[in-house]
């Protein structure tokens, strides 16, 4: 199901440790930057292990710009940060963003451990958290975000007819979203938050389940619902981001 | 991986990064990079260089007349939050009150958002000049010049020596010790001083207050009584010392331009022994001259050009003329792409006949003055005049050019008429990266219907680079201005006697390169081959 992941329980979490390499440190993959990232060197396990401060539920782990591909994430949880229940393992591969489902659960400490890296890893943003989910499926005319490109191509010709080189420039992916005849109940219950957290950091968008996942933002405005018979709102949400 | 592998391949990603060398950093690991699209894992790049943000005003030499125009960056960069208050440029501004002059390292290159290497770009080098914003958008624009910037005259001229004044009154032909009020800023091995307008020999300063004066009157300079209280000035001079010489002293002596980290010695030593070994130079420069003013008038002196190399990172000296080798060609069908292809000529700058003043007899002024050069040398300009309509005269005051330097006179008298034998013709176009080896100071050989002969075909011509400009990722944009001279003009010395038996025919074609020999008085080698001008 369609669904934006965008309140990262990281963000209000402490970290109780973690194995970062110099100028790479927890923090800087989750400040919603793509040119920070939390750095592992090589080795068996390498731990993030973070306290909520009281139970909080999650179910999802993001993750975008990263070179994990053949590592793997095991998650697991915590009542009293001693013995740990794992939840899900994640196989990583080369996608630029990741959305993946763990067993839905609810504890006050949680801990990453990737494992199988070959050289250092970087990630610049982690995710945990639930998804807000999409009431009803996608509308007609979405154009999934991997198709959305906007590259730029200049193809450089000769006076002779002779094509010498191309140059690309690389585009984020632009994509309009239609949430039409919402109730206003959804929006009351999710829009605020939505919105004020889409203001600080980039959040995650996944269309379909298997599909490719866009680390986002919006593009200037967010948008407005409009009011349909008092009951039933809609809104169009432009986007922009990166998926591949 | 390399810059020229990426370029040479058909498809590419261009992409920019740059590096700021402030006093203080905000960035974790102490370092302020910038780029221009995705920042690559590992590495901490802000992705804050606005599309088409960079602006490069290149470097461009100056045809025998010094430094030409500097290069030029301006970079526009998007400001972004940095921190629980505030943003990240008005921060790091705030931590740098001061950033004139501070070093801005460009790289161009390219990267496909998968595998960075750091050897697929090319550095050049920038100082900062100006900085606008953080404004209202978040838009902050920095602009930065190349390295010779710091010749400018505010930063580098002769030094001065304010407290130094006669101590007591001196006769015109008064030498020995001599009081002055303070010898700090004179040379302690001596050298030349100005006496209130008179230079004069010194030998070794002697105590705090005194120079021990050898000769009056020298450079040319009348002899004259001077008075308690009348200032005094360290000089520096130079006699029959080789150009190439003399700017490098200049620079290495009085600019904040490190010799050895900027100025590629070995090359400026292989164009002094191969193409300026007759540049001899005579002069002097008084206290507080611009030292970018009188390496301009050096280079006009003996047609030399410097510039900064801004991807090699080293100051070029380039001597303006004929080659002995072979150029590279550029056609309309394998280079050059068909926009932004332009000829301009322009005749105003046609000579018909160069006249040359040398030989200076006083260097301490009359340097427009004709009667002061012992020397005049007057070329016409082969039949151009009768052509024209009249006679466009080019006037050169040689004051560097010493008395009996007439070899130096007829090379510049020369190399000014050939090149300006039709006015200045310029041509510009632009090239593929995969051209990108061709660098400011090369000569080459065009091929392009917009010089064709009178049956409309393409004919083949030299040019000088003068300018190139990386504007647009993988495309350089080069200018280029005629040198009139033939490719393969001979311009060498008379072989010395070193090559015993050997003769023009039986000469390797390395040799026939090299030396020159004298051919009959037909103007013609044993073997029909024709001679050639000694210019």
């Amino acid at each position: 199901m369609a669904a934006f992941y965008y309140d990262n329980l990281l963000r209000s979490a402490t970290v109780l440790s973690e194995d970062t390499a110099t100028d790479f440190e927890v923090e800087r993959g989750l400040d919603g930057r793509t040119s920070t990232q939390v750095g592992m060197e090589t080795g068996a396990n390498r731990d993030l292990v973070f306290d909520f401060g009281s139970a909080k539920s999650f179910s999802h782990v993001c993750v975008a710009n990263h070179n994990l591909n053949g590592a793997t994430l095991t998650v697991a949880g915590s009542s009293d940060n001693a013995t740990y229940t794992t939840v899900g393992t994640i196989a990583y591969d080369n996608d630029y963003v990741r959305v993946d489902a763990v067993t839905s659960s609810s504890y006050r400490y949680l801990r990453l451990r990737f494992s199988g890296h070959a050289s250092t890893i970087y990630i610049a943003d982690i995710f945990v958290g639930q998804p807000l989910s999409l009431l009803y499926g996608i509308p007609h005319g979405f154009t999934p975000p991997e198709q959305a490109d906007q590259d730029e191509i200049q193809a450089h010709m000769t006076g002779g007819g002779s094509l010498v080189g191309i140059s690309i420039k690389q585009k984020p992916k632009r994509i309009r979203l239609a949430l039409n005849d919402y109730p206003a109940s959804w929006f009351k219950s999710n829009w605020l938050a939505f919105t004020e957290s889409m203001k600080i950091y980039p959040g995650y968008f996944l269309w379909k389940d298997g599909e490719r996942a866009m680390f986002f933002t919006f593009d200037r405005l967010i948008g407005i619902p409009a009011f349909r018979g008092n009951i039933r709102q809609s809104i169009n949400l432009n986007m922009i981001g990166f998926v591949e | 991986m390399s810059f020229e592998t990426e370029a040479a391949k058909l498809s590419r990603h261009p992409f920019w990064i740059v590096k700021l060398e402030l006093d203080a950093s905000i960035s974790p690991g102490g370092s302020e990079y910038h780029c221009s699209g995705r920042p690559p894992l590992g590495y901490m790049f802000h992705p804050s260089i606005n599309d088409n943000g960079i602006d490069t005003s290149p470097t461009r030499m100056g045809i025998g007349a010094g430094f030409g125009r500097l290069g030029r960056v301006t970079i526009n960069f998007q400001d972004f939050t940095w921190g629980e208050n505030g943003t990240y440029w008005a921060k790091l501004f705030a931590e740098n009150p001061y950033r004139l002059d501070r070093k801005l390292k460009l790289y161009t290159g390219f990267y496909d958002g998968k595998n960075f290497d750091w050897n697929n770009f090319r550095e050049q080098l920038y100082f900062i000049k100006k900085v606008t914003g953080p404004n209202s958008t978040g838009r902050v624009t920095i602009q930065a010049d190349d390295p010779l910037t710091l010749i400018n005259p505010e930063q580098s001229s002769t030094p001065t020596a304010p407290n130094a004044k006669l101590f007591a009154d001196i006769t015109a032909t008064q030498t020995g010790t001599i009081n002055i009020t303070d010898n700090t800023d004179f040379e302690a091995t001596g050298g030349i001083v100005d006496l209130d307008g008179e230079f004069a020999r010194y030998t070794a300063t002697s105590g705090a207050d005194s120079l021990v004066v050898s000769e009056r009157g020298v450079y040319g300079s009348k002899s004259d009584e001077h008075s308690e209280g009348d200032q005094v000035s360290p000089c520096y001079d130079f006699d029959k010392q080789n150009a190439v010489d003399v700017i490098r002293n200049l620079i290495d002596k009085f600019t904040p331009i490190p010799i050895a980290t900027y100025v590629d010695s070995t090359d400026w030593d292989f164009q002094r022994d191969e193409y300026l070994f007759g540049a001899i130079a005579t002069g002097v420069i008084k206290a507080g001259q611009s030292i970018k003013t009188e390496i301009e008038s050096l280079c006009k002196n003996f047609y030399i050009s410097v510039f900064f190399d801004t991807e090699e990172q080293k100051a070029k000296l380039v001597p303006i003329g004929p080659l002995v080798t072979a150029a590279r060609r550029i056609t309309i069908d394998k280079n050059i792409f068909s926009y932004r292809e332009n000829k301009t000529e322009d005749q105003t700058k046609i000579v018909t006949q160069t006249r040359i003043y040398y030989g200076r007899r006083n260097h301490y002024s009359g340097e427009t003055d004709k009667n002061n050069y012992k020397e005049w040398l007057i070329v016409d300009n082969g039949t151009t005049a009768a052509q024209v309509g009249k006679d466009l005269v080019r006037e050169v005051y040689a004051q560097y050019i010493p008395e009996g330097g007439a070899s130096s006179a007829n090379n510049l008298a020369a190399k000014i008429n050939k090149q300006f034998v039709l006015g200045l013709i310029k041509y510009e176009c632009t090239l593929d990266a995969i051209d990108s080896d061709i660098k400011v100071g090369d000569i080459i050989e065009v091929f392009s219907p917009v010089i064709t002969g009178t049956d409309g075909l393409p004919v083949p011509t030299s040019f000088i680079c003068i300018e190139r400009d990386h504007y647009d990722g993988s495309l350089y944009h080069y200018k280029f201005v005629r040198t009139g001279f033939a490719l393969g003009s001979k311009y060498r010395l008379i072989a010395p006697n070193t090559m015993s038996g050997v003769t023009y025919t039986t000469a390797t074609d390395e040799q026939k390169a090299k030396y020159l020999f004298i051919c009959g008085n037909n103007g013609e080698f044993s073997n029909a081959d024709a001679g050639h001008c000694i210019l």
